[in-house]
């Protein structure tokens, strides 16, 4: 505990603040580069982010470096050390920023950039590159360094892509600079040149780093276990890492091309390292789509035969049942307490636009699953705002779920709706996002027409609106977060703390043309995320855009073969 | 089955976690010491524990129960667990016992609350008094077992968890009531049994 002891009797959530997890170690910072690693989130979102734990390990493990943890305060603790006119300190050692060489963001999420601000304040730094001289070096990585142009003042290099193998070459880039130079410009040339690194004013574009073998990349056996529950409280072993489905409106999918798997060998070996050193319960087995993995049957036989007898229970989040045998899922308990399932859509019609392989009879058989196993609740998703959309698409969402429920009357189907999003680096990147007017309207018509007794909810449009513009946005978008955080903007992911009046104001007040983000593009407009090269080209992207509004689909490459994406050829 | 009843110390930075964490916490623990715990059935195996009533967060505690099942009692139970703690947690004696009990037999605990600041003592004993527990306040002592050279004030009552008690919590908020308080040392000295 390294605030003073009275601070934590007196906010919501002090175990947020405590450390001291289980398989922490505090390193001597003696001759070492000082990394302070920052998630912009809370303590229980940050800790939960695969990601972030996987770089925390990678510095850790250097002799020659050490890595501490930093979160976004929550707004009582932030109000206290501003009263206080205390710094935020590293859960590790309790030291301010100023003894650190390097703050690494972690950024994955748009709505996390007003934390950013608040975290950078909190240390005592300016919020602008432009304005500090000197030590720490501020850095990022994570999904959204694919498209940081709203964040781009705020941060002096960014790392796209994998981070697995970059972070280690910013650091030898650091060690080197800093026995010959203290010119902070040095440095940042240095760094312009490693593969996967963008340093604003220096580099012209820059191409996502990727790891060609995941069975050889460095993998956390020792994680920190937080005295606290965070968001996905288990030990996690990620078993492939991409997905080539090529849903259209997924970024995810497109961002994380191409496919590579963890050889069973190597999940087995990680998995009972990682029980063993945390004692965890539980473990998920992690990717964007485990029904692809190649050796499915292999993965149950090592849950079926080892896992369950030593009373450890599973979850595979991104698993489709209808696509496993029997005897797979009666072994995972996830199922049990709640199977989650994406339509996407309501027609056969849309879901061929966005690519989404699911028929109607996949749906029905899910559910026929369901009804024989005797499970009480499932979970849909649906997104409404989807490119070529129509009424009867809308009509069509409603007419599938009264189908289902009057076909299974006894299990609660809960069904959740989101506004779609068009993101970068998609196929999708040219469409028009609709107004959360629109969205309103369309969840009317959908809410008249639906049976009363299936559960319906939806995302606030507005945060959805928001997230659209941070996403789609250019560096002016970079005034107005500094406005909206001047204002109060903290937490936007959270319900709770999301004032659009705020945002609102800040994007009038930096003159700042929202529906200007939003619009449709077309092929020769410039787009703010251009200058990022993730591999795939902007010919592909093109091409699947024109194509899907004509419902023509797409299988995946690996069933079907390379139809040139660019990805495997760079 | 057997069971083993753990006197363990609760305290540090573990103070603030809620009992369900400490649960979580727990279940780890006795996972990592590998003891011979005997599990629950179904999809979410747990270990068969029996907790003494949770702690308030915030309160240390000094001597706090738990009873393991045990499938394959092993024997050096303490050094196993005292070797898979996080820090806050410690084990200082194991006794194996026949029957778990703790529901029944624990009735209360006795608290006390150590603070710095907060002058106004008229107005703790107000409320103490209105509390019926006027009778326990002590008079300030030297903190020279902390090493500051200050006035403590010191307050350590037994309170039931039955219904109509105050909880530990009501008198932290007094206390805060007094003025400014700027350290603060809460714990469960003890837990009483019938
Ligand atoms: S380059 Fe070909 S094989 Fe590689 S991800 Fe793209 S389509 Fe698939």
């Amino acid at each position: 505990m390294n605030y003073p002891f009275d601070l934590l009797y007196r906010v919501k959530k002090p175990a947020s603040y405590i450390g001291n997890e289980y398989n922490l170690v505090k390193k001597n910072p003696e001759g070492k580069v000082k990394v302070a690693l920052a998630f912009p989130d809370t303590y229980e979102v940050g800790m939960s982010n695969l990601g972030f734990s996987i770089i925390y390990h990678i510095i850790n493990s250097r002799e020659d470096a050490l890595a501490e943890r930093i979160f976004a305060p929550w707004i009582d603790m932030e109000e206290l050390l501003r009263k206080r006119k205390i710094s935020l300190l590293t859960l590790e050692s309790g030291k301010s920023i100023s003894e650190f060489d390097i703050l690494a963001f972690s950024v994955s999420y748009e709505l996390n950039y007003s934390n950013i601000l608040t975290i950078l304040d909190l240390c005592g730094l300016p919020l602008l590159s432009s304005q500090r001289d000197g030590l720490p070096l501020v850095i990022a990585g994570g999904q959204c360094t694919s498209r940081p142009s709203p964040i781009i003042p705020f941060i002096d290099c960014f790392a796209v892509g994998d981070g697995e193998d970059i972070i280690n070459e910013i650091i030898d880039t650091f060690k080197e600079w800093r026995l010959s130079s203290k010119d902070k410009s040095e440095l940042l040339i240095a760094l312009s040149k490693i593969d996967g690194v963008y340093v604003p004013g220096v580099s012209k574009t820059v191409r996502r780093r990727v790891i060609k073998d995941l069975d050889k990349a460095p993998y956390p056996t020792k994680p920190l276990v937080p005295n606290t529950e965070i968001i996905h409280d288990r030990a996690v072993v990620e078993i492939m890492r991409g997905c080539t489905r090529g849903c259209r409106f997924c970024e995810a999918g497109f961002l994380y091309r191409p496919v590579r798997e963890r050889s069973l060998e190597v999940i087995k070996k990680l998995s009972s390292e990682i029980l063993k050193a945390t004692g965890y319960g539980e473990i998920g087995f992690l990717s964007l789509s485990a029904s692809d993995y190649s050796n499915l049957g292999g993965l149950a036989r090592y849950i079926k035969e080892e896992l369950i007898p030593s009373h450890i229970s599973v979850s595979i989040p991104s698993l489709r049942i209808d696509t496993v045998s029997r005897e797979f899922y009666e072994a995972i308990g996830e199922i049990k307490r709640g199977l989650t399932f994406a339509p996407e859509a309501g027609t056969q019609r849309l879901r061929d636009v966005i690519n989404k392989n699911i028929t109607e009879e996949d749906i029905f058989k899910t559910m026929e699953i369901v009804a024989r196993e005797g499970w009480e609740t499932v979970k849909l998703y649906f997104m409404i705002g989807l490119p070529t959309e129509k009424d009867e698409d809308i009509l069509g969402i409603a007419n599938l779920l009264n189908s289902i429920k009057e076909r299974y009357r006894k299990i609660d189907l809960n069904v959740s709706v989101s506004l779609f999003v068009p993101k970068p680096h998609t196929p999708f990147q040219w469409v028009r996002q609709i107004t959360p007017k629109e969205a309103e309207e369309r969840i009317r018509l959908l809410k008249g027409k639906l049976n009363r007794k299936v559960n319906l909810s939806w995302h606030d449009p507005k945060v959805s609106l928001l997230e659209g513009i941070l996403t789609r946005g250019d560096i002016d978008v970079s005034r107005a977060i500094i406005t909206a955080w001047r204002k109060g903007a903290r937490f936007d992911a959270w319900t709770d703390r999301f004032s659009w009046d705020i945002w609102e104001e800040s994007f009038r007040e930096n003159n700042i043309d929202v529906d200007f983000y939003l619009r449709e593009k077309s092929l020769s407009d410039p787009l703010p995320w251009d200058f990022v090269d993730t591999g795939i080209s902007k010919e592909f992207l093109w091409n699947e855009y024109i194509l899907s509004l004509s419902g023509f689909k797409r299988e995946d490459c690996r069933k079907v073969g390379c139809y040139n994406c660019g990805v495997c050829s760079g | 089955m057997v069971f083993v009843r753990v006197e363990y110390r609760k305290f540090g930075p573990l103070v603030f976690i809620s009992h369900l964490d400490l649960i979580r916490c727990w279940e780890r623990i006795v996972r990592r010491a590998d003891i011979g715990v005997s599990f629950t059935k179904g999809f979410h195996p747990r270990p068969r524990f029996s907790f003494s009533p949770p702690l308030p967060v915030g309160f240390e505690g000094e001597r706090e129960l738990l009873d393991i099942g045990l499938e394959r009692p092993c024997l050096d139970i303490k050094n196993r667990i005292n070797r898979a703690v996080p820090q806050g947690i410690y084990v200082n004696n194991v006794f194996f016992i026949q029957h778990s009990d703790l529901g029944e037999s624990v009735i209360g605990g006795l608290y006390n609350f150590q603070w710095l600041g907060g002058t106004d003592r008229s107005k703790l004993e107000e409320g103490l008094r209105n509390l019926g527990l006027q009778d326990w306040l002590y008079t300030s002592e030297q903190l020279t077992s902390v090493g500051i050279s200050n006035f403590k004030n010191s307050l350590s009552v037994p309170l039931l968890f039955e219904k109509g008690y105050p909880s530990p919590k009501k008198i932290v908020e007094l206390i805060d009531g007094t003025g400014e308080v700027i350290w603060l040392r809460l714990s469960r000295v003890q837990l009483l049994e019938r």
